[in-house]
């Protein structure tokens, strides 16, 4: 200003001509940019109008730039979470402390023609010095990631159960040639050995390929539950039996220490499984010592335990126990009880998140670990 | 039992057909078996079965349809009929009750013994 206040005042009217001239150049070179950007990007206001939008949003909302300039967000930027409309208010100006986070998550667009496209949301804010505030909203199109992963995870749905009719067909000969051998069978300790381990071998590869169905299945949001009252002190009994053999052939001790629980909310198959899961992931860890199982009852849910006094998992390993793949460094080794494919933990989360319950642990590497969920009770 | 169940098992690999058939067989059930769809309609409308084990994907006309025309049928609208799967648990089972399945099984976690026990507690509730 004080520049342009000492000028000759016949020259600032040229000056300032000059400048809003830069100025209207260098907005147009800005503009121009955020068109070519190959996202979605527009802002809206604090009163969630728009006050930008560039030629790709104008080409996924079918709404000239002139348009939508000034129009409620909402009636311009169709945008859908998991089918519901998302509404700007939700995500633009949210504090990321505060929850839902909307940051990086998925959405979907339809076009007239009602063909839909998946789009990653990110925003940022800006705060202008006269107390104004925007918010910049990109959204990315993911549209072939998207279908690629569906592709993968069909492809994986329709291979799990082509491989599991030759594994039902060979477990079913296996059992039916034990059956025919009658109860008092002619084996010798070494054929009734390779019979038996042959059998397990096949459940277990049967349970890797039920792992991986279901992979798939939470992948593509199929995960079907039916969740019915359940008796729990039944699927305790039929556990504890199951495992049994299991825990006398390591020399482990295990024990059932629930009290009566009654009735909970849970999938009648899908409790076996995450029963199985936990249980088998305590045996595979476990040397020497116990197993345990525990539960406890609240006002409105039940919590089971499961307690060992196994290898335990190191504290740099905490975040990865839920997560796909994810497994403690000391469970990379391939292991004598089988190697794992790390989709037992992730599988066990979702299974007991669907039928409403928690599911977490604690532990001290080379002490032992505590896996414990909870379900509704009925 | 007082008299013999009598079963059809609708089943398109031979292995696992042959082997629920011996084994049903030898504890004391009447099994007919039909290889395809076609071959199963046609024995379901011909003798009385108490049960019939449909497996789902069958070659000729599928598992659904079959199961479709049992329970349309006065003569066997009756009939208690089993889904025998290895698509467990799937959109495929809401369908099969919807259509007026009885029950299923899944062909990998059942044996052969659980089978007879599902069958026989179906037909004595």
């Amino acid at each position: 200003m004080e520049k342009i206040a000492g000028l000759d005042p016949k020259k600032i009217l040229p000056e300032l001509y000059k400048k809003n001239l830069e100025l209207y150049t260098e907005r147009l070179r800005i503009q121009e940019i955020i068109n070519q950007i190959a996202e979605v990007v527009f802002a809206v206001d604090g009163n969630y109008k728009i006050t930008l939008f560039n030629k790709v949003a104008k080409d996924v909302f079918e709404i000239s730039e002139e348009l939508a300039i000034g129009k409620k967000a909402d009636d311009v930027v169709k945008i859908f979470l998991e089918g519901l409309p998302l509404l700007s208010s939700k995500y633009a100006f949210i504090k990321e402390s505060k929850q839902p986070v909307f940051f990086g998550k998925t959405v979907t667009t339809k076009d007239k023609t009602g063909k839909i496209s998946y789009y990653r949301l990110n925003y940022s804010h800006v705060d202008f010095e006269d107390l104004s505030k925007e918010c910049v909203v990109t959204l990315t199109n993911i549209t072939n990631e998207v279908m690629e992963d569906r592709r993968k995870d069909e492809f994986i749905s329709i291979t799990g159960h082509e491989l599991k009719t030759p594994v039902a067909i060979v477990k079913n000969n296996l059992w039916m040639f034990k059956y025919l051998l009658g109860k008092d069978f002619s084996l010798n300790l070494r054929q009734k050995e390779l019979l038996d381990g042959s059998f397990e071998e096949l459940i277990h590869l049967n349970k890797l390929i039920t792992d991986l169905l279901d992979l798939s299945r939470i992948a593509q949001n199929r995960l079907l539950l039916n969740v019915t009252n359940c008796n729990l002190d039944l699927v305790l009994k039929d556990i504890y039996q199951a495992f049994l053999p299991t825990a006398q052939k390591k020399g482990l001790q295990f024990k059932v220490l629930a009290k009566s629980v009654g009735l909970v909310k849970a999938d009648k198959e899908r409790i076996y499984e995450v029963f199985e899961n936990l249980l088998s992931n305590a045996f595979k860890y476990t040397e020497k010592g116990f197993i345990k199982i525990s539960s406890s009852v609240g006002k409105n849910m039940v919590k089971v335990s499961i307690s060992d006094s196994g290898a335990g998992i190191a504290e740099k390993d905490f975040s990865k126990m839920f997560t796909k793949f994810g497994r403690g460094s000391k469970g990379l080794k391939v292991h004598e009880n089988g190697a794992s494919t790390g989709l037992g933990l992730y599988v066990t989360k979702n299974l007991v998140q669907a039928m409403g319950g928690e599911i977490g642990f604690k532990s001290v590497a080379s002490k032992g670990s505590t896996f414990w969920f909870t379900l509704k009770r009925a | 039992m007082d008299r013999k169940y009598k079963i059809l098992l609708v089943e398109d690999k031979d292995s696992l057909r042959s082997v629920y058939e011996e084994y049903l067989n030898l504890e004391g059930f009447e099994v007919d078996t039909a290889k395809d769809g076609q071959e199963a309609l046609n024995k379901v409308f011909l003798h009385p079965y108490d049960l019939v084990l449909l497996d789902i994907m069958l070659p000729k006309v599928d598992g659904m349809e079959v199961l479709k025309s049992i329970k349309a049928d006065i003569r066997t609208k009756n009939t208690k009929v089993y889904l025998l799967t290895v698509l467990g648990r799937d959109a495929v089972i809401k369908e099969g009750f919807d259509l007026g399945a009885d029950g299923y099984l899944i062909k990998d976690k059942v044996t052969p013994e659980m089978i007879k026990k599902e069958i026989l507690s179906a037909l004595n509730p």
